[in-house]
């Protein structure tokens, strides 16, 4: 899958223009990243988001209209369903919750990605790095 | 600065298709930026700061539309809902008036009667509650959506009971006038109690 990214979601994340790869290839998975955070428990729009700043070292985190269309995308596809939490009146939460069905997507999901990250690994590395020349 | 937020995010919702789920997911994007910007403000950042961040973590939002777009397809259903039972309610007045015209024979006057007013009981029923679930929600009224389905649950509540005492009571009066027996007609005035145990949970009212 291609992703299009607007020059501005490049140069607003930390570590600049070199982390385009990386931005491309979080974005393409974007389905697989949020219903591994669901995998252990039910979280929110933006608990999800700090996780992931926080397992990146504050050097990604999904914009708020990536997050929301995959969770309606995903939503609709059945893999995931989502509540509103009984919480204080001040801020009030929607939950999301993975299904079965996610469940089994997601480990199809992860399969696709190791298999993918395999050939990749096969097709670009030289070994340049680890002889110095 | 929620105000200057929610103010931001509104004017970026002018283009969201006008459903409830377009509102919610609204809701659900100003809470996680006014989270964002209270976080970063403990942060130590400026309000100025904190403020152009949390815009700028929201993105480009015309995909998220396209998305909502293609969930309004369930609205349709439920105006199918609404005109399948109109057309039901119809059918049920017609058919009160079978057993009425039956009762002008002078055969059966008491049992064709006493159809004819369980039939019309069950139809206004259902008429209240199908109006009171009248599809094709203003945006306004989507904002005060939960507050208003408590109130509407409540009124559908009162009319509907009202209603059903009203229908119990006239028939103990009629039944035991035709029957004369007393002893058994005021048996009745459980059954309603106990229909109005059930139109409650129906309603949803019982949990609280």
């Amino acid at each position: 899958m291609l992703y299009y990214v607007p020059c501005k979601a490049i140069y607003s994340m930390k570590g600049g223009i070199r982390l385009i790869i990386a931005s491309d290839l979080i974005r393409g998975n974007t389905d697989t990243i949020i219903l591994a955070s669901l995998m252990k428990k039910d979280s929110y729009g933006y608990e999800i988001n700090k996780n992931i700043s926080t397992k990146t070292d504050g050097k990604y985190e999904f914009k708020e209209a990536t997050l929301y269309t995959a969770f309606k995308r995903l939503e609709e596809a059945g893999f995931i369903t989502s509540y509103w939490g009984e919480q204080n009146v001040t801020a009030r939460r929607r939950y999301y919750s993975i299904t079965q069905r996610g469940k089994e997507e997601y480990l199809r999901l992860l399969a696709d990605w190791k298999n993918a990250k395999n050939m990749i690994e096969k097709l670009i590395d030289t070994g340049v790095m680890e002889n110095g020349q | 600065m929620d105000n200057k937020l929610k103010a931001y995010v509104d004017n970026l919702f002018k283009d969201a298709p006008a459903t409830a789920k377009a509102y919610e997911v609204k809701e659900e994007i100003l809470q996680n930026l006014k989270d964002k910007y209270n976080d970063l403000i403990a942060e130590g950042k400026s309000k100025e700061e904190a403020y152009k961040i949390a815009l700028e973590s929201i993105g480009d939002l015309s995909e998220l539309f396209a998305e909502l777009e293609k969930g309004i397809g369930h609205d349709d259903s439920r105006q199918q809902k609404y005109l399948a039972l109109k057309a039901v309610i119809a059918m049920v007045f017609v058919l009160a008036a079978v057993p009425l015209v039956m009762a002008l024979s002078f055969k059966n006057v008491l049992m064709n009667v006493m159809i004819a007013v369980i039939l019309i009981a069950i139809g206004i029923i259902l008429a209240i509650y199908n109006n009171a679930n009248k599809p094709g929600y203003t945006q306004k009224s989507i904002q005060t959506n939960r507050m208003a389905e408590i109130e509407r649950k409540k009124s559908i509540r009162k009319s509907v009971s009202g209603f059903l005492w009203l229908i119990t009571l006239i028939m103990y009066f009629i039944v035991s006038f035709q029957t004369h027996a007393w002893h058994l007609t005021w048996l009745m005035f459980l059954l309603a109690a106990a229909i109005e145990c059930i139109l409650n949970i129906w309603l949803g009212q019982a949990k609280k």
